[in-house]
């Protein structure tokens, strides 16, 4: 039962992830890339635990927790990232500004 | 020629930077990037240009900030300039010089090729690892970094983009310089040290700081 709305939640990440490609590859690519394997594993469990033995996690369960982990990571790097494109918007902005009000000393104005 | 002085909270000693650099006024722009304290006030009625963020953005922003009203209003040469009082206005003359002779496009000043006076041990370790990484960096052969007395000409100032508004802007520079082609050269400048611009440098700390907001920058596009 709980697959269905993993699963959805995945997709939204990976479509969400796949439409930050412009503003940074890095997460552009990797954040989908990531879903996917996550989709997978949540379909097939015993891949999980195949998966998870053979990278010695331990259990399936323990593996897919590191990957949404790591999925959690990409969007919060996301989020700085476009942060940090706001701030470079602001700062533009704030020069622009700036320069508009500049106060020009009496023998120059 | 126009000299830019980003400020943050120097109206304790902002006047007295003024007033060294007095030959120089009308031609000096001081960028109050949102200060709490009368820096702007100050500026104004010591005669200068004064830029004024409404907010806080970093010395880098402001630089940009100044660069940028300068070249508006047709400057040949821009010379960088710290408020705290370290720097020396006859150094302002030794940059113009160098460009001129060595037709360079950047004149960077070295306190390593010059003297800094006062300058404690730490602080000169800090420098020598910054200029060591800048080297490793940028490929280019300086003797020191982060010195905040530079010389850029019309064409330097047109191409040059500040993405790093707080202290990473200084390393930000050199790693674009390095591959932009343009004319680089280091003058000799002398730098005395006070209790007031040591309070107000960067520490190990904020070294740290710097190389991250670096590596970040990196990522991001």
């Amino acid at each position: 039962m709980i697959k269905l709305p993993l699963i959805a939640l995945l997709v939204f990440c990976a479509l969400y992830g796949w439409r930050q490609r412009s503003l940074s590859p890095i997460v552009g690519f990797v954040t989908p890339l990531t879903c996917v394997v996550g989709i997978v594993l949540v379909v097939r469990p015993d891949w999980s635990s195949d998966a998870a033995r053979l990278l010695g996690v331990g259990r399936g369960a323990d593996l897919v927790l590191y990957i949404w982990t790591a999925i959690t990571i990409l969007v919060l790097a996301n989020v700085h990232f476009r942060l940090r494109a706001q701030h470079a918007m602001i700062t533009l902005l704030t020069r622009q500004i700036t320069i508009i009000e500049a106060r020009r000393p009496p023998t120059d104005a | 020629m126009w000299i830019v002085i980003p400020g943050f909270n120097e109206a304790r000693i902002i006047s007295n930077t003024l007033a060294s650099v007095g030959a120089w006024l009308p031609n000096v722009i001081v960028v109050d990037d949102g200060s709490s304290d009368d820096t702007a006030g100050q500026a104004a009625r010591a005669g200068a240009h004064v830029l004024r963020h409404p907010i806080n953005l970093g010395q880098g922003a402001a630089l940009g900030t100044g660069i940028r009203y300068a070249l508006l209003q047709q400057a040949e040469f821009i010379v960088t300039f710290d408020a705290d009082g370290q720097h020396r206005p006859e150094d302002i003359t030794v940059l113009l010089e160098a460009a001129q002779e060595q037709g360079a496009d950047v004149v960077l000043g070295s306190r390593f090729l010059g003297r800094a006076s006062n300058l404690p041990t730490s602080r000169r370790l800090l420098l020598k690892l910054a200029t060591a990484y800048t080297r490793l960096t940028t490929g280019l052969s300086l003797t020191d970094a982060h010195n905040g007395l530079r010389l850029f000409t019309r064409k330097a100032a047109e191409q040059l983009q500040f993405r790093q508004n707080r202290m990473a802007h200084a390393s930000e520079m050199l790693e674009w310089l390095g591959s932009s082609g343009l004319r680089i050269f280091e003058a000799p400048v002398n730098i005395v040290y006070t209790e007031y611009s040591l309070a107000k440098g960067q520490t190990v700390f904020s070294s740290f700081n710097i190389l991250w907001d670096l590596w970040l920058g990196r990522l991001y596009q």
